[in-house]
């Protein structure tokens, strides 16, 4: 699998990093001066192409007909714009995933800009954020589908009604998966014979119909 | 003509004053500064804001515009402005400022008009040297430039 980074910030080169000691084939581009010399300390030196990611000849250079995946992770909206759309409507790359700096930009991150997949940095730090300060409610921490889906995430409550249950006794809604549980900061892998404890924060996927069901099992008791 | 500029640098300040007189002229700036070049005489709106904010463009009146200008600095920002003009809110007039005349495929490939300002600089200034005959008229744009400043 081929993948291009367009964009060569700290995340595009801990991602190219990443990637490539995975052994998957990495091209980085980037053509700031100041950003370049540091790609060449953090990055083997031959993944990185200096140049301009918007500019056809240059995405040509790195046969981006080629790639499997097309990342446009700079720090301006525009550029990832420019790069996406040319990846997509120009080149044929098949997935496109970009990234929103300013929360304002979001509604261009689309397919008609040529994005299958935008990550709102500002977006996901603030709901982890969120997430953290939560004492016992449920956050979403990613809609699917259009938000018909949601990953939802709630700590189990003491005198909860999920306390001490194993998972394959629990009553669960129809289209609810508990996919994680974070036990003491260690993720632990959720099984039919797992029991849950207080303090426990699960992990979830739900459908709409199935959010408040979960709720009641993992909520306060008074809530219940 | 509803006309909005986004870009209020020279050739927005320029192209402001130059559609005030005849036509409703929205600019669209993120730094309130850059609304000082247009003088204080200027009719038109100034909207404070990024072109690619949404609820920026809405203010500036862009559904009811009959066209737009993206002039700002970044070649990108006038790429992604223009479409979205175009695209999105239906714009039949939209024109788009480009500083990099060798991306010129870019904007044939997303269907955008553009005015590569260098390129057309440079052709400009080398009928003036290579046709002597051109120059008086062509030296006529500085002049209507000067009155209506």
């Amino acid at each position: 699998m081929y993948v291009l980074i367009v964009g060569g910030g700290r995340t595009a080169s801990h991602l190219a990093s990443q990637l490539h000691d995975q052994g998957y084939e990495v091209r980085l581009v980037e053509s700031r001066p100041k950003a370049l010399a540091k790609l060449h300390r953090e990055v083997p030196t031959e993944l990185v192409y200096e140049g301009d990611g918007t500019d056809p000849q240059v995405l040509e250079a790195v046969e981006v007909e080629r790639a499997d995946v097309l990342a446009a992770i700079g720090s301006d909206d525009a550029d990832n714009l420019v790069a996406a759309t040319l990846a997509r409507h120009q080149y044929g790359v098949k997935r496109v995933i970009s990234r929103v700096n300013n929360p304002r930009n979001a509604w261009l991150f689309t397919g008609e800009f040529g994005v299958d997949v935008a990550l709102n940095q500002a977006d996901i730090v603030a709901k982890l954020i969120k997430e953290e300060m939560s004492l016992g409610d449920m956050m979403t921490m990613l809609k699917l589908r259009r938000g018909e889906y949601s990953m939802v995430e709630e700590k189990i409550n003491s005198g909860a009604r999920a306390v001490g249950m194993a998972i394959k006794d629990m009553p669960l809604p129809p289209n609810c998966t508990i996919s994680g549980i974070i036990r003491r900061g260690e993720m632990v892998l959720p099984r039919g014979v797992t029991v849950l404890q207080e303090g426990d924060e699960i992990l979830a996927l739900v459908d709409e119909a199935a959010r408040p069901e979960l709720e009641k099992l993992l909520g306060r008791p008074e809530a219940a | 003509m509803n006309v909005i500029v986004v870009g209020c640098g020279r050739v927005g300040v320029a192209l402001a004053l130059s559609l005030e007189s005849d036509h409703q002229v929205t600019v669209v700036d993120a730094n309130a500064d850059a609304f000082d070049h247009l003088g204080a005489h200027f009719s038109g709106r100034t909207v404070l804001g990024e072109g690619l904010d949404r609820e920026v463009l809405l203010r500036a009146g862009i559904e009811t515009a009959d066209a737009l200008a993206a002039v700002t600095a970044s070649d990108n920002v006038n790429t992604i402005v223009a479409r979205i003009a175009e695209g999105i809110f239906g714009l039949k007039r939209v024109v788009a400022r480009i500083y990099d005349p060798l991306r010129g495929p870019v904007y044939d490939l997303l269907n955008i008009q553009t005015v590569a300002s260098s390129d057309w600089g440079a052709h400009r200034i080398e009928e003036l040297l290579t046709r002597p005959e051109l120059q008086r008229p062509a030296s006529a744009g500085r002049w209507v430039w000067q009155s209506s400043a």
